[in-house]
């Protein structure tokens, strides 16, 4: 790994604030994504995988969320320290997402054409070098304070061309029959069949699984520098789930972009990730290349979570479950958030939060957990 | 166990008719329907787990709605302890409910956001509690109110009964008394007829001047009868009714006596036999006053289990139970179903695309595509041995903890197909890698394959393709692929 990575977040702490409470979504933690890897982050519901993605693009509610402390750096700009306002020029060609419903994140009222389309005009714009900001992410209007007459500050500002450009890069898209060529590649690219039909239908009229690939197409028509796939394919049936993701690793081999993979399935991530990041409680329990992780985990909730995926018959006696319950993020346990459920828990654990990114011997490279007790871990029955 | 299964299911079908659009209608085209259960037969025996699996749109749900009777079947029979249920109505159907219940896959959407614990896990019991009393009362009525019109059937029969005989008894009365006062009008008088004396005399003429006489007396009137011969006075209705005793209708207390109604569920006892249920599927027994919204998911559905299991069924349909937990919380509600099994003898019907959890739960298990069953059989046959192509591809399609597949590809393309009038043949056949001719001309029939481990399979290559291992139906990426990958980049 000599080059930089793509990503960089770095201590990176979001807190939820509801009411007067104050739940650590995500503490501490630190990740780094390199050109051409898939990095996949599993854990289970409420552990804070969703708010790391989203955070990244800057997608998050603020407020609710808030940003604590660290930084995400990509492209040689801090994420966090970016205006709100600013950041669509940094999503799409720089950052894209894929959710978890493709139904939700297709817009039903247009054609699949439409949106393909205009997704690769946007880029070819960009490319020519011009802003593409709709006008709805300019700058909030602050009632709070009175419109400033800084003619300066006004002229440093873009020119925000409304929304007319969109629509004038829709008209353009039906007038060049080269954008309906790249706009069949693309959906060609994801393996769908027959796309010319595909191109005058509505999101409603296809299946799941078709919908999620039209989806792909267009982020990878954007041809981002990070992909985010937050549960790609939690909402599809197993055998689609399973074509969807054959299409993801081919494309990882054919596109080579860097993936942030999110996921509560530990089998979808070990088909597609190179490495994983195990979150627990908001924390980044353990880290590491994902043969070596599954092979040789060295924090006891890893051990646990890979433990309880049901393998076996009910004559084979009872399942492995982790016992008790997720901690209370409004109140995380003192010390090392696991302690509570740790089979091997020990007085320092109530005390100490576990040391961030310490490799444990005897595992590979980049390899890291975040247990006082690391070598113990193999040890657990 | 008894050797008498607890569910038979054979041939049965659901079809949700479409309506036709104007078109359609004047071409004068037939009614089309989504074939959701398209001729399913399976047995549950009593305290086995039945496992369903297939996709979405397989009509699983649609089978286990089938079988607690939330859907009306519209074919087929379906027989719950040898009982014909598929025609059940009314009050008939309320009481059968008592041995089926479900269990949900949403837990946040199958339980009231404004009711607490102790209402939520508690309602199934003040249903039936409701329902029994309801059943009490009606019966009652029905004793009490079906002697009322018995007696007054008697009553009229009697009345009328009596009216006849009376009217009888006059005709004949009025007869004899005719005939007495026409004998007393007679004698000591000159025989009526003088022209006509009786014959057998000696023939001599008596020499006495005839006397004049009397005028033949005529048939007498009713009134004049009975001026001579008063006839008994005609009785009232009263007094009819007073003669002859009939059956009283049963007083309330009586009818109280034969139809009891059920004790009296106080809010007390309910909470009592709440907080009784709660440890069993591994909740506190403090929470009998919290909202569903204070629980997570896992806590929520325990909450669903609780709530099945406190009116003791048979047979738990169990909707989706863990799709929406996490993997630990789910090995957790896993568990704690199989231990309830264990201790309450009840049959389960385990609806899932989850594997692993029918793998571990389940005794046999039914695979289902397109409306149909594709294989059926033990758990050890189909999950170890599958047969049916489709059992295959569903395995092989099984995201596996393991980083060795990384490299694999799964084989299997194209998407389920609408379940709006299906062609004939196997449904499986525009997807299945081991098609031909036949399987798109004729429907397969389930069917115990040789040298298989026992099971039942749908397929008309079952004897070809049974060797075949899932991972077949896997292909190393470095492989080419088959069709050619898109010219953008």
């Amino acid at each position: 790994m000599t080059d930089a990575p793509v990503v960089s977040i770095q201590d990176l702490s979001i807190d939820y604030v509801v009411g007067a409470g104050r739940f650590s979504a995500v503490s501490n933690v630190s990740l780094d994504v390199f050109r051409g890897h898939v990095v996949g982050v599993v854990g289970e519901t409420g552990c804070g995988k969703s708010t790391l993605g989203q955070a990244i693009p800057r997608l998050l509610p603020e407020p609710p969320a808030y940003i604590r402390g660290g930084r995400i750096l990509f492209q040689g700009q801090d994420l966090v320290k970016v205006p709100l306002w600013k950041m669509p020029a940094i999503r799409g060609t720089g950052i894209n997402m894929i959710f978890q419903e493709p139904l939700n994140s297709l817009n039903p009222a247009y054609r699949i054409y439409d949106q393909v389309a205009e997704a690769i005009s946007i880029r070819h714009l960009r490319e020519k070098g011009k802003t593409v900001i709709s006008h709805r992410e300019t700058p909030p209007f602050d009632y709070s304070r009175r419109p400033t007459s800084d003619a300066a500050e006004a002229l440093s500002r873009p020119v925000i061309p409304g929304g007319a450009v969109a629509r004038v890069a829709r008209n353009a898209a039906e007038r060049h029959p080269e954008l309906r060529e790249e706009v069949l590649d693309y959906l060609r690219l994801v393996r769908i069949n027959d796309p010319e039909t595909i191109l005058s239908l509505y999101p409603h009229e296809l299946s799941g699984g078709m919908r999620q690939r039209v989806m792909i197409a267009m982020v990878l028509s954007e041809k981002p520098s990070l992909l985010i796939a937050d549960e790609p394919t939690s909402a599809l049936d197993v055998t689609i789930q399973a074509q969807v993701l054959t299409l993801m690793k081919e494309l990882i081999e054919e596109v080579n972009t860097s993936i942030l993979f999110i996921s509560h399935d530990l089998g979808v991530i070990a088909e597609t990730a190179d490495e994983l990041g195990v979150m627990y409680a908001g924390k980044m329990v353990e880290f590491g290349p994902v043969a070596d992780l599954f092979e040789n985990p060295r924090h006891p909730y890893t051990k646990a979570l890979l433990r309880a995926s049901p393998t076996r018959y009910k004559t084979d006696g009872p399942l492995s479950s982790i016992p008790g319950n997720v901690p209370n993020l409004s109140r995380p346990p003192p010390g090392c958030r696991f302690h509570p459920r740790c089979p091997i828990a020990k007085p320092k654990c109530r005390r100490e939060p576990g040391p961030d990114h310490v490799a444990p011997a005897g595992v590979a490279e980049r390899h890291t957990s975040a247990c006082h007790y690391a070598q113990e871990v193999p040890g657990i029955p | 166990m008894t050797d008498r299964p607890l569910v038979e299911v054979s041939n049965l079908e659901k079809h949700f008719p479409l309506t036709r659009t104007a078109t359609e209608y004047f071409r004068g085209q037939a009614r089309r329907a989504i074939h959701a259960v398209d001729g399913v037969t399976v047995t549950v025996a009593p305290g086995e787990t039945v496992g369903l699996i297939g996709e979405s749109g397989s009509g699983k749900t649609t089978l286990g709605w089938l079988v607690a009777r939330l859907h009306d079947p519209t074919g087929g029979s379906l027989k719950f302890e040898g009982r014909d249920i598929a025609k059940l109505e009314g009050d008939e159907l309320r009481y059968w409910r008592r041995n089926v219940q479900v269990v949900f896959q949403d837990p946040v959407g199958s339980l009231d956001p404004r009711l607490k614990v102790w209402q939520i896990v508690g309602e199934p019991v003040r249903a039936q509690y409701v329902m029994e009393r309801r059943f009490a009362t009606q019966a009652r009525a029905r004793f009490r109110g079906r002697l009322d019109q018995k007696e007054e059937r008697a009553r009229r029969l009697q009345w009328n009964r009596y009216l006849r005989d009376r009217a009888r008894y006059e005709r004949w009365y009025r007869r004899r008394a005719n005939a007495r006062a026409i004998r007393a009008a007679g004698r000591g008088k000159p025989p009526q007829s003088g022209a006509a004396p009786p014959a057998g005399g000696s023939g001599t003429v008596i020499p006495e001047a005839p006397a004049p006489s009397p005028p033949v007396p005529a048939r007498l009137t009713k009134q004049e009868v009975e001026a001579m011969v008063p006839l008994p006075p005609l009785l009232t209705r009263r007094e009819v009714r007073r003669q002859v005793p009939l059956p009283r209708k049963p007083s309330r207390k009586q009818a109280r006596a034969r139809f009891p109604a059920p004790p009296r569920l106080t809010k007390l006892k309910l909470r009592n036999r709440v907080q009784a249920m709660l440890p069993t599927v591994g909740l506190p027994v403090d929470c009998l006053d919290q909202y569903p919204h204070e629980f997570s998911g896992g806590g929520r559905q325990r909450l669903s289990l609780a709530r099945a299991f406190i009116v003791d069924p048979k047979l738990v349909v169990l909707d989706e139970p863990t799709s929406a937990l996490d993997v630990a919380v789910q090995a957790q509600i896993l568990n704690r179903l199989v231990e309830l099994q264990r201790e309450r003898r009840v049959a389960y019907l385990l609806i899932t695309h989850n594997v692993a959890a029918v793998r571990y739960v389940a005794d046999r298990v039914a695979v289902m595509y397109l409306g149909q069953i594709v294989e059926v059989g033990t758990v050890h046959g189909v999950l170890e041995h599958p047969v049916h192509p489709y059992t295959k591809a569903l395995l092989a399609a099984l995201p596996v903890a393991d980083a060795r597949r990384r490299r694999m590809r799964f084989r299997i393309g194209g998407d389920v197909p609408s379940l709006v009038s299906p062609p004939p043949g196997c449904r499986f056949a525009p997807r299945c890698p081991f098609v031909v001719d036949r399987c798109r001309a004729e429907d397969p029939r389930l069917r115990v394959v040789p040298g298989a481990s026992g099971q039942q399979v749908a397929c008309h290559r079952a004897e070809d393709v049974q060797d075949i291992a899932p991972e077949s139906l896997l292909t190393s990426v470095d492989e080419p692929h088959a069709a050619p990958p898109g010219t953008a980049s």
